[in-house]
């Protein structure tokens, strides 16, 4: 299994320079089964690492870009009538698809945006009293503006925890942007891509990640680590039963991404900002922490 | 004007201060009362007096601070807001233990005014003037001293405590007064405990401690759930148990009673001086217990359980008396083994021993009397163990003058019964000839064993003898002394008990009212005092089976078990048999732990209470019983924090300590693989066993096939073999490379 994540780690790297820890958390997130938000400023290659990541897995890819006058049908599809049959017939949205790119989320007004994490939760659309069951894996990478940015709706926070992780993909280092310089457009090399897996195989992993042991030691980290979240004055909310679930399924996918059968702490330590990132707020600033300082503040929960 | 206020206050309270020490010398120069009133009186002047000042305080900073407040009526602080129904619970707590002694207008009393003061907050009631409550507090005081008679004794010092804790609760206004209220509740649970120290009364005090205790929690700190509030509290009363433990076996005994308080000795349930047709047959429809007795060897028979108490001496021909005070000292030679035996008095007031026969040893603090018997004026023998050794079989020596007072009959009565005892005197050849003479009398004149016989007058002797010949063992007991004493051979009624049940569970012998029995003694030459008893021919089975068994069918005590009892009342009975033997065990081990137990007890361990090394050593005793508590309770919580992963934690450990020494310590939230890698950037030299140690580790806590016992032993053993300071680092220079 080490073999396949690092062929897609190697194929993606032909076309994303120099990012692969984003890359490795991309992949843990879409094998945990969870959705992933990439907050960066415009032009920093979200979008081709979201494309190059559905086509290295062999998924089916939607682009979606969010705008403010975007309504819940342009996402999820229309009941149309047929004058041939004199029926309905749902035309199906952007949405049934296994990788959905939903670009700028935050522009979108909160109807809409509530109206993809809705299908992010129940697996499913619900249009006119009919439930459509969407593609598995289904797999959202939702982009986000920096807030400060005018014209955008900031997700509220209990939308925010429906994204597993939330990361941030960041300037490319000088070396990375060389490389990216001098070969110019990588837009044909994308289309190039062979897929390394398919379809059951990406199922086929995600069945194996959820194998993974978890030792009685390592939950009591866990529990420690929500307990520190939830009685220390550090933040405004400690975390949700649903983010401890979420701590144990990506430490299970990053585990797996690290060859190993079984999860330690600093598998923990390593994914623990990214999932904790969005949904805390510091007491005393109302802000959110950065990723160093969150790493700093988990240096205070020792390992039982 | 803050100072002026402090100062102020702090004359008020000076000013109170002065009152209460001029009330407290006021009181302990009043000779004529007793120890206990003054006990009672300064829990008074502490239990009302006291919270009255403080809360006048609190008012008058109250009304300086808010000037809108009337004088006397000020609202209730916020932290007060409901928590008066608690309060009540607590109060109810101690009011419950005492309500079988006080006047039932004062439970009514309390929870009146309980009542009122929990409904007035939720219903807006106001609550009473400064005015109105002293009235209140003088009618309760008048109500006491009327309903216990002006007795200044324990049940008026409960009394008053009850009353007054009725009236707190009407001036509750500041958290001060919560807190005073709590503790006047604790007081009132143990103030009970003048009154009974029974099992069950401890079980629950220390229950009612325990909620008295949350709800004290739950004042401190509000919103705290009840059930994690009584949890706290248990855990408090179960952390006091070992000191508890320390200080009753070691603390010093007091002899006697520690504020000097006795019961006052008031008419005896038992037994009393004088003895006439009915006072032995009115005891016997009681099944009070009156001892218990544990025999050190095997509990003799019923026939020959005689527990001696009271002897009678003069005849007035009506009632035989036991008046005057027979010279101290007697003799006694035991011809058999003497029986040892412990008894624990169970009727509150009595004054007498009820030792077994005659008593050879007994308890010092009483002496013999000249007619064997044994007497404490002071009474108070309840709840205490009194070892004894008795003499079955006897001879008690030769003829005292003294004596001749068994020999009197008052003059001109009864005569058909003096004639046949002369007639009997005439035929016999010697005394145990008239004795055995009158015993057949008894048996074949057709007399009845009953404990309603016909009412006697006049000549009750001959009455009794020739006419009715229905009686109870007193009848028997009198006419037999009397045909004795008229055939000119001293005798005496002796009064006590006879038989008892033997308690199968915990094998001891009980004695209740209704083995009460009189019987008659004899002076023959030669042998001395010889016990005769009358009732034993007429009714063979009283003697030898015990109380009820001699009387006819109609007769009986409701309690009484005969052969044709029922199933289910044979199993009541061996219930209420097993619930006396817990009982029994309590009274004779907790409560009758006395200051000779304690003696005894502390010699075992080689500290003895007579010098100052032996409390020396006493301490030191506790001290360890102490050290042994706490390491046990550290043990327990090592061996819990042992059992999840004994020797793995303990071999990590190890590992890290080794290498702390070689400047490489791992921080708390770092985890092994990460410490690892800084152990291959920092001393690559230690990588290979450091990783070795690591991965086991790992495997251990973290993976899929957790602790196995060989990959333990594993662990163990490369830790052990792990030595850092053997691996020396790779030295730079000319050696590299080697």
């Amino acid at each position: 299994m080490k073999k396949a994540f690092d062929d897609i780690i190697n194929t993606i790297s032909e076309v994303v320079f120099g990012k692969t820890h984003e890359v490795k958390l991309a992949i843990t997130c879409l094998f945990a089964g969870g959705h992933l938000l990439i907050e960066d400023r415009p032009g920093i290659g979200k979008t081709t690492l979201a494309k190059v990541l559905s086509r290295s897995l062999g998924l089916d890819f939607t682009r979606m870009q969010y705008t403010s006058d975007m309504l819940p049908g342009d996402l999820l599809g229309v009941s149309i009538f047929d004058q041939k049959s004199g029926s309905f017939v749902f035309h199906k949205g952007p949405i049934f698809t296994q990788v959905l790119l939903a670009d700028e989320i935050n522009r979108a007004t909160p109807k809409s945006q509530s109206a993809l994490l809705e299908a992010m939760e129940e697996w499913q659309v619900t249009v006119e009293g009919k439930s459509y069951p969407l593609a598995k894996p289904f797999f959202v990478i939702a982009t986000q503006n920096p807030l400060e940015q005018s014209g955008t709706y900031p997700l509220p926070e209990s939308q925010l925890d429906r994204f597993l992780m939330r990361i941030s993909v960041g300037y490319p280092d000088r070396k990375a942007e060389r490389e990216l310089l001098e070969k110019g457009n990588r837009k044909h090399v994308i289309e190039k891509i062979q897929p390394v897996l398919d379809t059951e195989q990406v199922m086929a992993i995600r069945a194996e990640i959820a194998k993974i042991h978890v030792s009685g030691s390592f939950l009591d980290y866990v529990q420690d680590v929500l307990d520190f979240t939830r009685n220390t004055p550090h933040f405004t909310q400690g975390l949700s039963p649903r983010a401890g679930l979420a701590i144990l399924h990506t430490t299970r996918s990053w585990a797996c991404l690290q060859g190993r059968d079984h999860v330690i702490p600093e598998d923990l330590q390593a994914v623990f900002p990214y999932i904790a990132g969005h949904r805390l707020l510091s007491r005393d600033t109302r802000a959110e922490y950065t990723f160093q300082q969150l790493q700093n503040l988990l240096r205070e929960v020792p390992i039982p | 004007m803050s100072m002026r206020h402090h100062s102020n206050n702090a004359n008020g309270l000076r000013r109170d201060k002065r009152r209460a020490k001029r009330i407290c010398n006021l009181l302990s120069r009043w000779h004529t009362l007793p120890p206990e009133a003054f006990f009672w009186a300064t829990l008074t002047i502490e239990g009302t007096l006291l919270p009255h000042t403080l809360t006048r305080e609190g008012s008058l900073l109250n009304t300086e601070f808010t000037h809108s407040t009337k004088k006397g009526r000020h609202p209730r602080e916020e932290s007060v807001t409901g928590s008066l129904p608690s309060l009540v619970a607590a109060l109810g707590a101690g009011l419950l233990p005492h309500i079988p002694h006080l006047n039932p207008w004062i439970p009514m009393w309390c929870i009146g005014f309980w009542g009122y003061a929990a409904l007035s907050e939720t219903r807006r009631w106001p609550l009473p003037r400064m005015v109105f409550r002293t009235g209140l507090t003088l009618l309760g005081f008048a109500g006491v001293f009327l309903s216990t008679g002006g007795i200044i004794d324990n049940t008026f010092g409960a009394s008053l405590l009850c009353v007054m804790a009725g009236l707190k609760t009407l001036e509750i206004r500041r958290e001060r007064d919560l807190f005073i209220t709590i503790f006047i509740a604790y007081f009132m649970v143990l103030s009970s405990l003048f009154f009974s120290a029974s099992l069950p009364m401890t079980l629950y005090m220390v229950g009612a401690m325990i909620h008295i205790t949350a709800i004290l929690l739950r004042l401190h700190c509000p919103g705290v759930p009840l059930k994690d509030a009584f949890k706290v509290s248990g855990a408090i009363t179960g952390t006091a148990i070992p000191l508890t433990l320390v200080l009753f076996f070691f603390f010093p005994r007091i002899q006697g009673n520690l504020f000097g308080i006795t019961p006052r000795p008031t008419a005896t349930s038992g037994f009393s001086d004088t003895l006439s047709p009915g006072s032995v047959s009115r005891l016997a429809r009681s099944d009070a217990p009156v001892f218990r007795v544990t025999f050190d060897g095997p509990i003799p028979p019923a026939d020959e359980r005689y527990f001696r108490g009271i002897v009678f001496q003069t005849f007035n021909g009506k009632t035989w008396r036991s008046a005057s005070q027979p010279p101290a000292g007697a003799f006694i030679e035991a011809t058999a083994s003497p029986v040892s035996y412990e008894m624990i008095f169970e009727t509150k007031n009595t004054d007498r021993f009820f030792p077994l026969d005659l008593p050879l040893a007994i308890p010092k603090v009483t002496g013999i009397r000249a007619d064997y018997t044994l007497k404490k004026p002071t009474g108070g023998l309840k709840g205490t163990a009194y070892r004894f050794q008795s003499a079955t079989a006897y001879h008690t020596g030769p003829w005292t003058p003294w004596e001749a007072l068994f020999t009197l009959t008052p003059k001109g009565t009864n005569p058909r019964s003096r004639a046949l005892a002369r007639q009997w005197r005439a035929e016999a050849t010697g005394p145990e000839e008239i004795v055995e003479k009158a015993l057949r009398y008894l048996e074949t004149h057709d007399f009845l064993y009953t404990l309603t016989p016909p009412t006697l007058s006049g000549q009750r002797v001959d009455q009794f003898l020739f006419d009715t010949r229905r009686g109870y063992c007193e009848h028997y007991a009198s006419a037999f002394t009397f045909l004795m004493r008229a055939a000119g051979i001293p005798a005496r009624i002796v009064g006590g008990y006879l038989g008892g049940t033997i308690n199968p569970f915990g094998d001891y012998l009980i004695v209740r009212q209704a083995d009460a029995h009189a019987w008659t003694e004899v002076w023959l030459d030669g042998k001395g005092w010889v016990r005769v008893d009358p009732t034993s021919v007429v009714a063979p089975d009283r003697v030898s089976r015990g109380a009820g068994f001699g009387l006819p069918e109609i007769d009986r005590p409701s309690f009484f078990l005969g052969d044709r009892a029922s199933f289910l009342a044979r199993g009541i009975d061996r219930l209420r048999l097993g619930w006396d033997a817990i009982n029994y065990q309590w009274d004779s081990q907790v409560i009758g732990y006395s200051d000779t137990l304690q003696d005894d007890f502390l010699k075992k361990l080689g500290i003895s209470s007579r010098h100052w090394t032996g409390w020396l050593k006493a301490t030191l005793w506790g001290l360890a019983f102490c050290a042994l508590i706490v390491s046990l309770a550290w043990l327990a919580v090592e061996w819990r924090g042992r059992k999840r992963k004994p020797r793995v934690q303990a071999s990590w450990r190890l590992f890290q300590r080794k290498l702390e020494k070689q400047g490489l310590t791992r921080h708390a939230a770092t985890g092994p693989h990460d410490f690892l890698e800084r152990i291959k950037k920092e001393q690559p030299h230690l990588y290979p066993e450091a990783r070795t140690i690591t991965r086991l580790y790992v495997a251990i806590t973290y993976g899929r096939e957790g602790a196995t016992h060989e990959k333990q032993g594993e662990l163990k053993r490369a830790v052990a073999r792990f030595n850092p300071k053997k691996l020396h680092p790779r030295k730079q220079g000319w050696k590299a490379g080697v």
